[in-house]
């Protein structure tokens, strides 16, 4: 079966080794993608590699911080694509877990029972996912990171390598977690907690 | 050159802090937030002006009132967030506020207080004076508030309304501590000359190449430095606050074309809203309001709101813009930050005052204002 990832920077090589060590693509190829203003990403004409039964990887950064990825991925799902979910070798993935499409979860992740993953996420090496954890749309989690049981991550949120949720955090959409520190309850949505900033950043809209 | 009128002990004095929470900060008009915040029923924020906890709400969406954020029981905060949507009810014992005008308007078990009608109809939250000036909110904690129109002139305020007039409704927010007195930075962001050099990998880049690019001001009275030969006591405090354009040069970003531009695409536009607000614009296209609230002489609470220019399109996702535009702004006031906290360390009673040239005639009315209303003062002669 052959593989077309597409994308930018080091989501797009890592999505490439992964796949390369599933062995269940006989062709794998790879394609760059450019913004000049690092911000609006096109899709390139995919015709000339189009065949049946082929799968498509979007590889991008800025997760889901970064709304080119899922307009990308919205057009490339309206085009009728078959977008890959690539699951490193050695995750056991118990049968009552769900994983979205174009969802890349990296070598050494420990996922149990009744966990859910959306579409278009990045999970990356080492990262724990616990009984009943929910993770959204467009996701990201740094390596080795931890998430408390029945925590729920809100589409289109980031979280840090090494950092820690308590059980039962509710992460609300477009949120990034980037200080060093453990975090629990309930964070709103669009609150950044940058190294910058010594409180969070908030996005406040008419209330 | 002229000496400034602040010695020192206008950036270590603990008795000069003490006189200015209470000459301008419990006294002027404070700038609070946004009203914008305030679209719904009981929506909220909350801020310390002066020392002060107040909380800014509203009863209706539309109308807006500011009051002691603390409960008449035991002085709990009654609002705990620095934003939200709830009423006026204290988390500590339930005591609740009528959001339109403070009143006491109940409390769970009452029998234990045996408070009679005449002493619940006495109490209330303390309510402080508010002006709207588009979307910009002011507090005043006094008594009985100076007009505001002595504080800011007609000209300013409708420079300020319109300039608000194009922002975003959604906006960006945090707060920090710096290690440095409040009017440094207040001096420090009405001193364009530091850019070059403070700043030369970050804002310089916006500045024009050409040595004849300037900042114009634009003032109200003659600000003329060689015509400025009056006493201290002369400076008003309505021509602290004015307008200030400089020419910069960027190019197209990929939201200009996505935003409601306000002024023209070459333009720094700054306006400075005393006691302590820088709010400016680069090339209309984002606005940013920067704070500096003093805590103690030495430590300042740095606000920052910062948004887009009104998005053409509801659809528009400014979400990762409002998040890169705080961290460059943050980045960039952390270049100042370095500076004035050696500079606030190196101030000791044998320092001499600054001395300032034309291009500083702003920093040095301050000054006087400063010195003539806050510094003249047997107490903070101590």
């Amino acid at each position: 079966m052959k593989l077309l990832v597409i994308g930018s920077g080091v989501p797009k090589i890592e999505a490439l080794r992964v796949a390369r060590g599933l062995g269940r693509y006989t062709d794998i190829v790879d394609l760059e993608i450019y913004a000049a203003d690092g911000f609006n990403f096109s899709l390139p004409d995919l015709t000339p590699y189009s065949e049946e039964g082929m799968e498509l990887f979007l590889a991008m950064d800025d997760r889901g911080i970064n709304m080119s990825r899922t307009q990308l991925f919205s057009a490339l799902k309206a085009k009728g694509t078959k977008m890959a979910r690539l699951v490193a070798a050695d995750v056991y993935l118990p049968a009552n877990v769900t994983v979205g499409e174009n969802t890349l979860i990296a070598e050494g992740v420990s996922i149990d029972h009744g966990v859910t993953i959306g579409y278009n996420s990045y999970i990356d090496r080492g990262v724990i996912l616990p009984r009943d954890t929910k993770i959204g749309n467009c996701v990201f989690i740094g390596r080795d990171a931890s998430i408390g049981s029945q925590s729920v991550i809100g589409d289109f949120s980031s979280i840090g390598p090494g950092l820690e949720l308590a059980n039962g955090t509710t992460l609300g959409k477009y949120c990034e977690l980037r200080q060093k520190r453990t975090y629990g309850g309930q964070i709103p949505e669009k609150t950044f907690y940058l190294d910058l900033f010594d409180e969070p950043v908030r996005i406040i809209s008419p209330l | 050159m002229r000496r400034s009128s602040l010695d020192y002990r206008a950036y270590k004095s603990d008795a000069v802090m003490r006189r200015e929470m209470e000459i301008i900060f419990r006294n002027k008009w404070i700038f609070a937030g946004l009203a914008c915040t305030l679209k719904k029923r009981n929506a909220f924020f909350t801020r310390v002006i002066g020392g002060v906890f107040i909380v800014v709400t509203t009863p209706d969406g539309t109308t807006i009132k500011a009051f002691e954020n603390a409960c008449a029981h035991r002085q709990m905060p009654i609002q705990t967030e620095s934003f939200g949507n709830r009423g006026l009810v204290c988390p500590y014992h339930a005591w609740s506020y009528a959001c339109e005008d403070g009143r006491l308007k109940g409390l769970s078990n009452p029998h234990l207080y045996e408070m009679r009608v005449h002493e619940k109809d006495a109490i209330g939250l303390r309510e402080f004076a508010v002006q709207v000036v588009g979307e910009l909110v002011f507090v005043n904690l006094a008594n009985e508030p100076i007009p505001f129109e002595s504080q800011f002139s007609n000209e300013f305020v409708e420079k300020i309304r319109d300039a608000s007039s194009y922002f975003d409704k959604t906006y960006a927010y945090s707060k920090f501590r710096a290690g440095y007195n409040w009017k440094l930075n207040f001096e420090n962001v009405m001193d364009y000359n530091h850019v070059p050099f403070i700043h030369s990998n970050s804002f310089k880049k916006l500045l024009k190449e050409d040595p004849n690019a300037q900042v114009r001001y634009e003032h109200p009275v003659d600000v003329e430095w060689d015509k400025s030969n009056r006493p201290p006591s002369d400076v008003t405090l309505s021509e602290l606050s004015f307008t200030a354009v400089g020419e910069i040069n960027l190019k197209p970003r990929w939201y200009s074309d996505l935003i409601r531009r306000y002024g023209t695409s070459d333009a720094y536009y700054n306006w400075f809203i005393f006691p302590n607000v820088n709010f400016c614009s680069v090339a209309g296209e984002h606005f940013l309001i920067q704070q500096y609230m003093p805590v103690t002489p030495d430590i300042l609470e740095y606000h920052l709101w910062v948004m887009p220019a009104e998005r053409l399109s509801l659809r528009t996702n400014f979400t990762a813009l409002l998040r890169g535009l705080m961290i460059s702004e943050k980045q960039i006031i952390d270049e100042d930050s370095v500076f004035m906290e050696q500079l606030q360390a190196s101030l000791n009673p044998t320092s001499k005052k600054a001395l300032h040239g034309a291009y500083e005639h702003m920093v040095y009315r301050f000054g006087d204002w400063y010195s003539t209303h806050v510094l003249n003062d047997e107490e903070a002669g101590q």
